[in-house]
C-alpha cells in the first residue's frame, strides 16, 4: 500500500532514539515467560523435523519381539527403545515425534483459519455496526452456547474422521472468541478520539480500519492465537482419544493414550510419553502467549 | 468535563446530567430498564435457540448418503429403512421437515436411540442428574482451589506466592484431561488402590472424575480472579476504604472481592454450561453414567439421533445458564441496570 | 447555601468543642522526603517538605502535576505505595507517623485524619450501597450496632446537606449525581470525628456550580466543628475562595508558604508569580469585534436526539441550535456537563449526524453533500480533542499522525509532506526530533501541540477545539492558548471553542454562547456575555467561578451568603 510506504519514510527516525525493534527485542529478552515459551516451541518444531530421521525404526514398524518393552533410556545409545515400545512393538519415541508433526500442523492450520475468520467478522461487526453487527453477534451467541468439543465431535462423527475434516470443523468452531474480542476493541476504538480525528481529517472507512483500528488489535490477536494453539492441541487429543480425530494408524498423542490405556498397569510408559509430550507442547505455547502479553501490553511501554 | 452523550444515560459522569431522573425516579427507571433488558435477552435467546435447533437439524442432513440410513443400524433391512424415511418425512421439503422436527421437540419427542433401544428423552433424563452431580462436585473443587489461589496471587502480587499460584494455573491450563485421568487412575486406583478405577456408587467413585473435570476449570478461574482483584485493588474506592481505617482483610475480602467476583461469575457460568464437553472424556474414562458417556457411546456407535439430541441439550443448558448468570449479575451489580 | 442548624446534634456539638486551643499546631511535616525505587532508578518525588497545620485552619497545598502534593498528603495517612521510601518526620497530634505499621495507621485513619478524593464516582464502591459503606466506616472505629451506625450515617448525611438522607441511604452510588456523591464522601470522612480532613482536589471533577456548593460545605464544616482542612488543588480560584494559608509546591519542593491574602497580593517566589500570571482571568471588556467577513459555518435549527435505551424514549442533547461563525472569528461555547456542547462540536465536525437541521460549512451541507464535496468540505476542517492521550493513535509515530491527512489525499509527494510537517512542528514549538516518537513518550502539553499541528496541516478554514486545555496544567494551558491565538492571527481560521471554563472563554473568544440542556441560554460578544449577563443562569454560572483573588472572591461569597 502506497500510504504505508510513505508513512514509513516519514517515520524515519532522525535522532538516534532506540528504534521500536530494539525496544521490542529488549522486552522479549526481559520476559522470562516469553524466553522459556519460545525455547519450548523451538524444541517442538525441531522435534517435528527430527522425527523424520531419528529413530532406528519407523513409527509404524512393528516388532513383536519388543512388545511393551520397558524404556532402555540411553543404554543402547540413540538406537535403542529409549522410552520403550508399545503393544505392537513400535518405538514410543518415534511415534511421539511423528505424532507431534500431525498435532502441531493441525493446530497451526486451525488457528490460522479461525483467526482469519474471527478477525474479519469481528472487524466488520464492530466497525459497521447495526444490523450486520447484530447478525454476526447472534451467530457468535449460537456458537458460544455449543461446546466446541461436542460440535466438533458431532460433525466429525457425521462427516467421517479425517485430518481434513478435523481442520475444517475445528476452524469453524474456533473463530468465535477472536471475533468477540476483535469486535469489542473495534467498537471501543470506533468511538475513540483518534478514529474520530482520522474521520474528520478525511480518512475513508477502509483507511480507518486498516491503518487506525487493525494495528491496535494485532497484539491481542497474537496473544489469543498463541493460546488457542494450546487449546486446539488439547481438543484434538481429546477427539483422537475418542477415535474421532486423526484416524489410525497415523500416530497421534490422543490416540496413543487411548491405545495404551489397556496396558497402563504393566507398561505405563506407553501413556506417559505421549501425555508428557502433549503437556509440554501446550505449556510451551501457553508460556509464549503469557510472555507475549507481557511484551505487547501497552502499559508496560516504558 | 466533556458531555459525552453516551455518559448521559448512566449518571456516572461528573456533575448531574440534567436529563437523568434523580431520587425516587431513578428506582422506577431502573425497573423499566430491567424489564427492557430482560425482554431483549429473551428475544436474543429465542434467536439462539432457533440457531441451535437449525444446527442440530442440519447435522444429520449434512451427512453424505441417506439420512434415514444414518439413523439406523448398519444391518437394517430395506423395510425398516423405508419406514424410517416415512417417519422422518424425507419426502417433504426441508422447511417442512424442520418444523416437524421442532414440533416433535416441543412435545418432548427427541427421537429413538437404536443403540440403546430406548427413547432418547428417557436416556437423557436418566443421565442428566449424574452429570449434574459430577459437575457440581467439580465446581466445588475448582472454586475451592481457584479462590484462595487467585486471592493469594493478587494480594501478594509480584512475590514468590504469585509466581507459584500462576505456575499452578499454567499447569492446569496445559494439562490434557485425557492424560490426567489416565494418570490419576494409574496412581490412585491401580498402584495405590485407594479409589475405584471406574463406575458409580458411593462418594469414592466421584472423587477422581470430579478432580479431573475441575482441573480444566480452576486455571481460568484463578487467572480471572487474580486479574479482577488486581484491577479492583488499584481502584480509588479501595484507597478510600483504607483511608477510613477499614481493616485490610475486610478491604480485600469484601470491598475488592465483590467487584472481582463479577467477571468470575461469568466464567463459572460458562464452565457449568461447558460441563457436558468436559464430561465426555472424563465420564468415558471413569465409566460414569452421565450425558458424556452417553455421547461417547453414541459417537462410537454412530447413533445420530442421540448425538443430535445431546448437541441440542448442551446448547439449551448453556442458554438457560446464561440467563441465570445475567439475572445474578443484575442482582449483584446494580450498575448493569442503568447502563 | 448553608448548613441547617437543626441538623446538628449533641454528638456533633461535642466534636465541635474538641479539646485544644484554636491555633495550636496539630500536624507538622518536617524535612519529609519520599522516593520511589523502580527499575529505572530512584525517583525523588518529595524533597525536604516542611509545613504545619493549625487547629481549625484551612491550608491549601497548590501545585501542578508532578509537584508531589498528592503523594505528600497521602503519606500522612500511610496511603503511599508500598514501593515508596519515606524519611523525615510527620507528627500528628504529637505522634510520629513515619515508620508506623499498617495496623497503627488503621487506628488513626478516620479518627484523627480522614480523606476526601478527587473523583467521587471512583472513590465509592459501585457494588455496595452508600449506607453500607458508611456503616462500615463508622463500625471500623466505634463499637456500635448496625442500627446505631445506620442512624449515625443518616445524621451525617443530613449534616452535609444530602437530600432525603433516610430514603437515599440505601441508594447505590450510580444513582446519585457527582455533587451528591462528593457529599457522601465528605459525610464518610466526618464519620469518626476526625480533627483533620485531607481533601485531594475535591472539586476538580465537578461542574462549577456544584464546586461552589462543595467549597461552601467544607468552609461551613470548619466553622461549625473546628475541623482543620488540608485542600490539595491546582486551582488558584479555589485557594482564593477558602484557604487561610497556602503552601506552593513545585517539583517536590515547597517554594513558598504564606497567608492567602499575602500570597495573592505579593507573591515572593518566582514560580508562584508565574503560576498566578498563567491563571486565566475573566475578561469583561468589550473589545473590538473583527470586521464582518464571510461566514465559514452556519447552523440552522440543528437538533441531535439520542435514544435513552431500550424502551426509554429519546432525549434532545442539542435542541434547535442556530449560529453563524465568520472567518477569523472565535466563538466560545460554554456550559456545564450535559449541556450538549460537545455533541454540538461533533455535529459541526461531521461526526454526529443531526436528527434535524443543517450544518453548512462554507455554504455546503455537511450531511447532504456528495462524496466528492464532502471530501472538499472536510479539508477545511480541523479538530482538537480534549484528552491528549486518546486523540493520537498509540500505534503511530508523531510524523504519521500529523502527516496522514495530507498523505491520504494522494496528491502530495512524501518530501513535501515531510517539509510541511517540519513547518508545523516549528509553528507549534516542538523540536523536530519528536517526529519519530510515539504518543506515550510525550507529555500532555506536547501531545496537545501535536494535535494542533495535525488539525492545521490542511490549512483549515474552521478549527473545532473541544476543551483543548482542560486536561492540562495551568501554565501549559496558558502556553497552548497563546499558541492557538498566534496561529489564528497568522493563518486566519475561524475557531469554535468548546469549554467549561468561563475565564478561558472570556479571554479567548470574540463571541460566546452559553448552553444548558441542549439550548442556547444566552449569546453575544464575550465581553457582554461575561461582563453584563442578562440571564439568571449565566449570572449564577459566573458567580460560581472562584476568582483567583481572595479579596474579591470573599466579598462575593459574603454577598451570596447575605442574599440567601
Amino acid at each position: 500500500m502506497l500510504t504505508k510506504n510513505i508513512g514509513d519514510t516519514l517515520g524515519n527516525p532522525t535522532d538516534p532514539a532506540p528504534g521500536r525493534a530494539a525496544i521490542l527485542r529488549k522486552k522479549m529478552l526481559g520476559s522470562k515467560l516469553f524466553v522459556i515459551g519460545l525455547c519450548g516451541v523451538t524444541i517442538i518444531v525441531l522435534a517435528c523435523l527430527l522425527g523424520l530421521w531419528s529413530s532406528h525404526s519407523g513409527p509404524d514398524q512393528m516388532n513383536l519381539a519388543a512388545r511393551l518393552k520397558a524404556p532402555e533410556w540411553f543404554s543402547e545409545g540413540l538406537g535403542g527403545y529409549i522410552f520403550g515400545a508399545d503393544q505392537l512393538g513400535r518405538d514410543v519415541v518415534a511415534r511421539v515425534l511423528i505424532g507431534s508433526r500431525y498435532s502441531i500442523s493441525i493446530a497451526l492450520s486451525v488457528v490460522l483459519c479461525g483467526t482469519l475468520i474471527g478477525v474479519t467478522l469481528g472487524l466488520v461487526a464492530g466497525y459497521v455496526g447495526g444490523v450486520v453487527d447484530a447478525a454476526i453477534m447472534r451467530v457468535v451467541d449460537i456458537m458460544m452456547t455449543l461446546p466446541t468439543l461436542i460440535v466438533a465431535l458431532s460433525f466429525v462423527a457425521v462427516l467421517g474422521a479425517s485430518i481434513q475434516n478435523l481442520i475444517i470443523v475445528l476452524s469453524l468452531t474456533s473463530w468465535v472468541l477472536t471475533a468477540r474480542v476483535v469486535r469489542g476493541s473495534t467498537l471501543a476504538m470506533r468511538g475513540s478520539d483518534y478514529v474520530s480525528a482520522a474521520r474528520v481529517m478525511g480518512a475513508s472507512d477502509w483507511q480507518i480500519v486498516l491503518r487506525e483500528v487493525l494495528p491496535n488489535v494485532v497484539p491481542p490477536i497474537l496473544i489469543m492465537a498463541t493460546q488457542q494453539i494450546g487449546i486446539i492441541l488439547l481438543t484434538e487429543a481429546g477427539m483422537s482419544f475418542l477415535g474421532m480425530g486423526i484416524p489410525s494408524p497415523t500416530p497421534s498423542w490422543g490416540g496413543m493414550i487411548a491405545d495404551g490405556q489397556a496396558y497402563m498397569a504393566t507398561a505405563p510408559w506407553v501413556v506417559i510419553a505421549p501425555g508428557m509430550a502433549l503437556m509440554l507442547a501446550v505449556l510451551s505455547f501457553n508460556l509464549l502467549g503469557d510472555g507475549l502479553r507481557d511484551i505487547l501490553d501497552p502499559r508496560s511501554a516504558n | 468535563m466533556g458531555d459525552n452523550p453516551a455518559a448521559v444515560g448512566r449518571a456516572s459522569g461528573p456533575g448531574s446530567p440534567a436529563q437523568e431522573p434523580e431520587g425516587a425516579g431513578a428506582a422506577r427507571s431502573d425497573l423499566r430498564a430491567l424489564t427492557g433488558q430482560g425482554m431483549r435477552r429473551v428475544l436474543q435467546t429465542r434467536v439462539v435457540l432457533f440457531g441451535i435447533s437449525v444446527i442440530a437439524f442440519a447435522l444429520v442432513r449434512l451427512a453424505p448418503g441417506n439420512p434415514a440410513a444414518l439413523l439406523m443400524p448398519v444391518d437394517a433391512t430395506a423395510e425398516q429403512l423405508a419406514a424410517m424415511e416415512a417417519r422422518m418425512g424425507l419426502d417433504q421439503p426441508p422447511v417442512v421437515q424442520y418444523f416437524r422436527y421442532v414440533g416433535n421437540l416441543v412435545r418432548g419427542d427427541f427421537g429413538y436411540s437404536y443403540f440403546y433401544q430406548q427413547d432418547v428423552a428417557t436416556l437423557i433424563g436418566r443421565a442428566l442428574p449424574n452429570t449434574a452431580l459430577l459437575g457440581f462436585a467439580a465446581m466445588l473443587i475448582s472454586l475451592g482451589i481457584a479462590i484462595p489461589l487467585g486471592m493469594l496471587a493478587a494480594i501478594r502480587r509480584g512475590t514468590v506466592w504469585d509466581s507459584m499460584a500462576m505456575f499452578a494455573a499454567l499447569i492446569g491450563q496445559s494439562m490434557s484431561s485425557v492424560w490426567l485421568a489416565v494418570l490419576l487412575v494409574l496412581v490412585f486406583a491401580v498402584k495405590l488402590g485407594w479409589l475405584p478405577t471406574s463406575g458409580s456408587g458411593g462418594i469414592e467413585y466421584i472423587i477422581l472424575p470430579a478432580l479431573c473435570l475441575a482441573s480444566q476449570d480452576y486455571a481460568l478461574s484463578t487467572r480471572m480472579l487474580r486479574s479482577g482483584m488486581i484491577g479492583a485493588l488499584g481502584q480509588d474506592y479501595i484507597m478510600a476504604a483504607r483511608a477510613r481505617g477499614i481493616p485490610k482483610r475486610r478491604v480485600h475480602w469484601q470491598y475488592a472481592f465483590k467487584n472481582a467476583a463479577l467477571p468470575l461469575l461469568t466464567v463459572v457460568g460458562s464452565q457449568i454450561g461447558g460441563v457436558l464437553a468436559g464430561s465426555l472424556i472424563v465420564e468415558r474414562i471413569f465409566n460414569w453414567p452421565g450425558i458424556g458417556l452417553l455421547m461417547a457411546n453414541a459417537i462410537a456407535a454412530r447413533d445420530f439421533q442421540l448425538i443430535q439430541s445431546i448437541l441440542l441439550i448442551s446448547g439449551l443448558i448453556y442458554t438457560v445458564l446464561a440467563l441465570v448468570v445475567d439475572a445474578l449479575y443484575t442482582v449483584l451489580d446494580k450498575r448493569i441496570v442503568a447502563s | 447555601m448553608s448548613i441547617h442548624d437543626d441538623g446538628m446534634t449533641a454528638g456533633q456539638a461535642n466534636a465541635a468543642a474538641a479539646p485544644g486551643n484554636a491555633g495550636e499546631i496539630i500536624l507538622a511535616l518536617d524535612d519529609l522526603n519520599i522516593s520511589f525505587r523502580t527499575m529505572g532508578g530512584v525517583f525523588e518525588v518529595v524533597k525536604g517538605v516542611s509545613l504545619v497545620l493549625k487547629r481549625g485552619e484551612i491550608l491549601a497545598i497548590v501545585g501542578e502535576s508532578g509537584s508531589g502534593k498528592s503523594v505528600t498528603s497521602r503519606a500522612i495517612l500511610g496511603l503511599h505505595p508500598r514501593t515508596a521510601r519515606i524519611s523525615g518526620s510527620i507528627r500528628l497530634l504529637g505522634e510520629e507517623l513515619v515508620g508506623l505499621d499498617e495496623e497503627s495507621f488503621n487506628k488513626l485513619r478516620g479518627t484523627k485524619a480522614s480523606m476526601v478524593f478527587q473523583e467521587p464516582s471512583r472513590a465509592l464502591n459501585p457494588v455496595f450501597t452508600i449506607g453500607s459503606q458508611m456503616i462500615d466506616a463508622i463500625r471500623a472505629h466505634k463499637h456500635v450496632s448496625r442500627d446505631e451506625a445506620r442512624e449515625r450515617a443518616i445524621e451525617l448525611l443530613r449534616i452535609v446537606d444530602f437530600p432525603e438522607p433516610r430514603e437515599r441511604v440505601n441508594f447505590y452510588p450510580h444513582q446519585l449525581s457527582g455533587g451528591q456523591k462528593q457529599r457522601v464522601m465528605i459525610a464518610m470522612a466526618l464519620s469518626c470525628d476526625p480533627q483533620i480532613i485531607i481533601a485531594d482536589e475535591p472539586t476538580t471533577a465537578l461542574d462549577v456550580t456544584v464546586q461552589a456548593e462543595i467549597l461552601s460545605l467544607l468552609h461551613d464544616l470548619r466553622d461549625r466543628f473546628g475541623t482543620s482542612i488540608i485542600i490539595i488543588t491546582h486551582n488558584m480560584g479555589v485557594v482564593a475562595d477558602i484557604a487561610d494559608r497556602v503552601v506552593v509546591m513545585n517539583d517536590g519542593h515547597v517554594v513558598e508558604t504564606a497567608d492567602t491574602f499575602e500570597l495573592f497580593a505579593a507573591p515572593k517566589d518566582e514560580y508562584t508569580r508565574r503560576l498566578l500570571a498563567a491563571v486565566p482571568k475573566m475578561n469583561t471588556s468589550e473589545g473590538t469585534a473583527p470586521p464582518s467577513l464571510s461566514a465559514v459555518l452556519e447552523l440552522e435549527d440543528v437538533s441531535v436526539r439520542f435514544a435513552r435505551g431500550f424502551g426509554r424514549g429519546h432525549f434532545l442533547a442539542v435542541d434547535k441550535i442556530g449560529l453563524t461563525l465568520n472567518e477569523r472569528e472565535t466563538l466560545a461555547v460554554v456550559g456545564e456537563s450535559g449541556s450538549g456542547k460537545s455533541t454540538l462540536a461533533r455535529a459541526v465536525a461531521g461526526l454526529q449526524k443531526p436528527s434535524e437541521g443543517t450544518v453548512l460549512l462554507r455554504g455546503i451541507d455537511l450531511y447532504a453533500a456528495g462524496r466528492r464535496d464532502i471530501r472538499r468540505v472536510r479539508r477545511g476542517l480541523g479538530y482538537i480533542f480534549q484528552d491528549p492521550n486518546g486523540s493520537l493513535n498509540p500505534h503511530h509515530q508523531v510524523a504519521y499522525s500529523i502527516g496522514a491527512p495530507l498523505l491520504r489525499e494522494g496528491t502530495y509527494e512524501a518530501k513535501d509532506v515531510s517539509a510541511r510537517i517540519d513547518e508545523l512542528l516549528d509553528a507549534v514549538r516542538l523540536p523536530r526530533s519528536v517526529r519519530a516518537k510515539y504518543p506515550h513518550e510525550l507529555s500532555g502539553g506536547q501531545t496537545q501541540r501535536v494535535s494542533i499541528a495535525r488539525a492545521l496541516i490542511r490549512r483549515p478554514a474552521l478549527l473545532v477545539a473541544d476543551e483543548p486545555t482542560s486536561a492540562l496544567d495551568v501554565s501549559v494551558q496558558d502556553q497552548v492558548l497563546r499558541l492557538l491565538k498566534e496561529l489564528q492571527r497568522e493563518l486566519g481560521f475561524a475557531c469554535l471553542f468548546i469549554t467549561h471554563d468561563l475565564a478561558v472563554a472570556s479571554s479567548f473568544a470574540d463571541r460566546a454562547i452559553v448552553m444548558r440542556r441542549g439550548r442556547i441560554v444566552e449569546q453575544g460578544p464575550s465581553g457582554l456575555v461575561f461582563g453584563a449577563p442578562q440571564e439568571s443562569y449565566t449570572k449564577e454560572l459566573i458567580a460560581s467561578v472562584p476568582i483567583a483573588d481572595p479579596v474579591a472572591q470573599r466579598a462575593g461569597r459574603s454577598r451570596v451568603a447575605a442574599g440567601m
